[in-house]
């Protein structure tokens, strides 16, 4: 089966800085991908390249066959994007929010508001739906985000950080919602530094440190040995230099 | 002092942004300070003219000018905030609200707001203004009292500016406070709805006013050639000259030193209010909860977006104005027939001039949302194209009532021609503005009437200004020319050939849009 995603070389550079350094990756259809680094390694420059928020330098990345240089409107009709800054219009409800995407994408009205209801109840909005974003709270924006990244049923859904700065409880809705959408074939890019998720969750795994991949492999194969995700993690983005570091001041009289 | 560890900061962020705007905002800070320096040099020569003129021994002259000079000041400080950054807008690098995460007192954010706003350039140049008019004191009878109260004054005015737009600032965050300033405003305007029933006379040098059996004197022609020098006697800058000539100076420096104090309190109050209350919102539940839907004719892609940006547009204060105004012109138009023409082509640029920031800067009201549109199934093209569909729907709920009202009271033909000449222009500004939108926008306020963060700058909207003489002028000599048919053709024609330029600059503005996605969203967070 064909890869569904595939990156040749995508590169991004800001300034002398190398952002994302000639990354290559394919990944076949209904893979749940994990895509972990360290703060700053470029995991979100990635994600916003991918989606089409953020040129790339060099390289192309392709999305479902259609090139995200020359055809992004036609990839964005089969992705949902959870983007780092969730995107949302800040004096516009929550309602209105799904009501205007769900459109866009094609849907009739009355699909969209049967749609829109239906998510905002799953995931604990529905009381809340006249709220403006901006009067939010951060883990009601989020599941928001999440919320408009589905709406229209997409192949192939990017997650970045998705459950920083949710509750527990929303955080087992969106685990569970993830693990439901993979099982019925959706393939998915998540980033995520909260590793206990990411283990029961993933069944591959990409380590990007400075821009380069520097592991890529199912997590199945990854975890032969006995190895937890943060001992895999740890080996391969390596030992923060600060680590020996003690801070003797603090905590004191 | 708290100030003291800001201040080193806030002059790098300041010459930090200030390289890194380019040359669009650059001009705009430059505008500012060419204008402040043009008004510093005229303030220098009434200060020459006053200084010789008390020399020579004619005291009431050059303290006629003094006050003259002292009023100027007066309105500098009250007009700069409005062009740059007030006090609480972020200036040189600090947000206010961001304070509040440090153990600092409201005197003490206050006192950290203050110092960003001084270190600005146009700043020094308004307080050097600020000095030469208090030069001409120093040769005045009691010149030493004179000084005094004229640094309290100018300390006074300084404070009273920044507190008028703090408080300004902390009403319209809250609905409440909206509420009751646009009641204000609309009892203000609807208070002057007498004067339509009045009428103004000219005979020779002089002007006056009837009311029912009422006369009023407004000019007279011996005034005249006095006008210009007593324009300082009706403000506060005549007690300097009273305290000069050591006339109740006791009265004048308590009466600026309470002014003072007054100022400084309601900054704090209101400071405490901005920096601890999030703004409130506009629109209903109602409207909230109801979903988006579509234009008839448009495809989903360009109908729905643009009715979303109807929505925001809608929740602005602005729109809000435009309409009291929509209602005023109207009603005057169908109380003063005589007028009807004349208020048809005032009102329809007055309306559109108010709104002016939105086919200037159209994605300011997204911020970093402009991120959503990048995320949607559109090109850049439909995303712009959808965004002046929405301005364009509402101007014309905007122009509904006083069109409607114009067809009848000053002819249809002359109404269409009016509004095809409003239109072309709208079509002008935004294959304009759209241009700037993409390549300079800024983030916008909801809630305040913000002028001072347009894309494109000042000269931007002085050009957008003058644009309006284009339909104006053609106008003019078409009717001159031709009678109404004429004026009908020539300004239906303009509107084709503003159109036209419009649609062929779409395509570059879409792909700009495209383009610039990293440098909009950067610009848009505040961060570019």
């Amino acid at each position: 089966m064909p890869p569904i995603i595939t990156l040749h070389g995508l590169s991004r550079h800001f300034g002398d800085k190398i952002a994302v350094d000639a990354i290559d990756l394919e990944i076949a259809p209904g893979t749940f991908l994990g895509f972990l680094g360290p703060n700053g390694a470029g995991k979100t420059t990635t994600v916003r390249m991918i989606t089409g928020l953020l040129a790339p330098t060099a390289g192309d990345a392709e999305i479902a066959g259609h090139s995200i240089r020359r055809e992004p409107v036609a990839v964005k009709r089969q992705i949902g994007v959870v983007p780092d800054t969730l995107a949302l219009f800040d004096r516009l409800s929550l309602w209105e929010h799904l009501t205007l995407v769900g459109q866009v994408y094609g849907l009739s009205s009355t699909e969209t508001e049967s749609r829109a209801t239906e998510l905002l109840q799953l995931l604990g909005l529905w009381d809340d739906r006249a709220t403006y974003a901006v009067d939010a709270s951060h883990g009601m924006r989020k599941k928001l985000a999440l919320a408009i990244a589905l709406i229209h049923a997409p192949r192939i859904l990017f997650l970045d950080e998705p459950f920083e700065g949710i509750d527990p409880i929303a955080g087992k809705v969106l685990r569970d919602l993830l693990r439901r959408l993979s099982q019925s074939g959706t393939t998915i890019f998540l980033t995520s530094h909260i590793l206990e998720v990411v283990e029961r969750l993933v069944d591959r795994l990409t380590i990007i440190v400075k821009g380069r991949i520097v592991l890529d492999d199912s997590l199945a194969t990854l975890r032969q040995g006995g190895r937890s995700l943060e001992e895999i993690f740890i080996g391969a983005a390596g030992v923060d230099a600060a680590a020996g570091v003690e801070l003797k001041w603090l905590g004191g009289e | 002092m708290i100030a003291a560890v800001f201040a080193p900061y806030q002059w790098r962020a300041q010459w930090r942004d200030l390289r890194q705007r380019g040359a669009w905002r650059g001009s705009n800070v430059a505008t500012v300070i060419v204008l402040g320096i043009v008004g510093s040099m005229a303030q220098a020569g009434l200060s020459a003219a006053a200084l010789a003129a008390i020399a020579a021994g004619d005291q009431a002259t050059g303290l006629a000018l003094a006050e003259a000079g002292l009023t100027g000041v007066l309105i500098a400080w009250i007009m700069l905030p409005v062009l740059v950054h007030s006090i609480a807008g972020g200036g040189a690098g600090v947000i206010l609200q961001r304070l509040t995460q440090f153990p600092l007192s409201t005197p003490q954010v206050f006192t950290v707001g203050m110092v960003g706003t001084l270190i600005q350039p146009i700043y020094w140049v308004l307080i050097l203004t600020s000095l030469l008019a208090l030069a001409p004191l120093a040769l005045a009878p009691r010149a030493g009292l004179a000084l005094v109260a004229g640094l309290l004054y100018v300390v006074a005015v300084a404070v009273l500016s920044w507190a008028i737009g703090l408080a300004v600032g902390a009403v319209m965050s809250s609905r409440r406070g909206r509420e009751i300033a646009l009641t204000i405003t609309a009892v203000l305007v609807f208070g002057f709805i007498p004067l339509l029933f009045g009428d103004f006379e000219h005979d020779g040098g002089q002007i006056t006013f009837t009311l029912a059996k009422y006369e009023v004197v407004l000019l007279a022609p011996d005034a005249q050639s006095g006008l210009l020098l007593d324009v300082g006697r009706w403000m506060p800058a005549a007690r300097i000259g009273a305290a000069a000539r050591g006339e109740g100076a006791g009265w004048t420096l308590l009466a600026l030193a309470a002014a003072t104090a007054i100022g400084l309190c309601l900054s704090l109050v209101s400071l405490r209010r901005l920096i601890t209350q999030p703004a409130q919102s506009l629109g209903s539940v109602r409207s909230r909860t109801s979903a988006i839907t579509g234009l008839p004719g448009l495809p989903a892609v360009l109908g729905v977006p643009a009715m979303k940006e109807v929505r925001y547009l809608l929740r602005t204060l602005d729109a809000l104005l435009a309409f009291a105004f929509a209602v005023i012109a109207a009603i005057w138009i169908l109380i003063r027939p005589d007028d009807a023409r004349l208020v048809l082509i005032l009102c329809l640029p007055i309306i559109v001039l108010n709104e002016m920031v939105m086919p200037l800067n159209v994605f300011g009201l997204d911020g970093k949302a402009v991120d959503r549109y990048r995320l949607l199934p559109l090109s850049g093209a439909q995303v712009v194209l959808g965004k002046n569909i929405a301005f364009v729907l509402v101007l014309l709920l905007e122009f509904a009532l006083p069109v409607l009202a114009g067809a009848w009271r000053a002819g249809v033909v002359f109404t269409t021609s009016a509004l095809c000449a409003a239109l072309a222009a709208v079509c002008l500004m935004m294959a304009w503005g759209n241009q700037v939108s993409v390549r300079s926008p800024a983030p916008r306020a909801f809630f305040n009437f913000d002028s001072k963060e347009q894309a494109g700058g000042i000269l931007s909207m002085l050009g957008t200004i003058l644009l309006w003489l284009v339909p104006f002028l053609l106008g003019l000599l078409a009717r001159e020319l031709g009678g109404h048919a004429a004026l009908l053709a020539a300004e239906f024609l303009l509107l084709v050939a503003a159109a036209s330029l419009y649609a062929a600059t779409l395509p570059s503005a879409g792909r700009a849009f495209d383009a610039r996605a990293e440098e909009m969203r950067a610009r848009l967070a505040g961060q570019g």
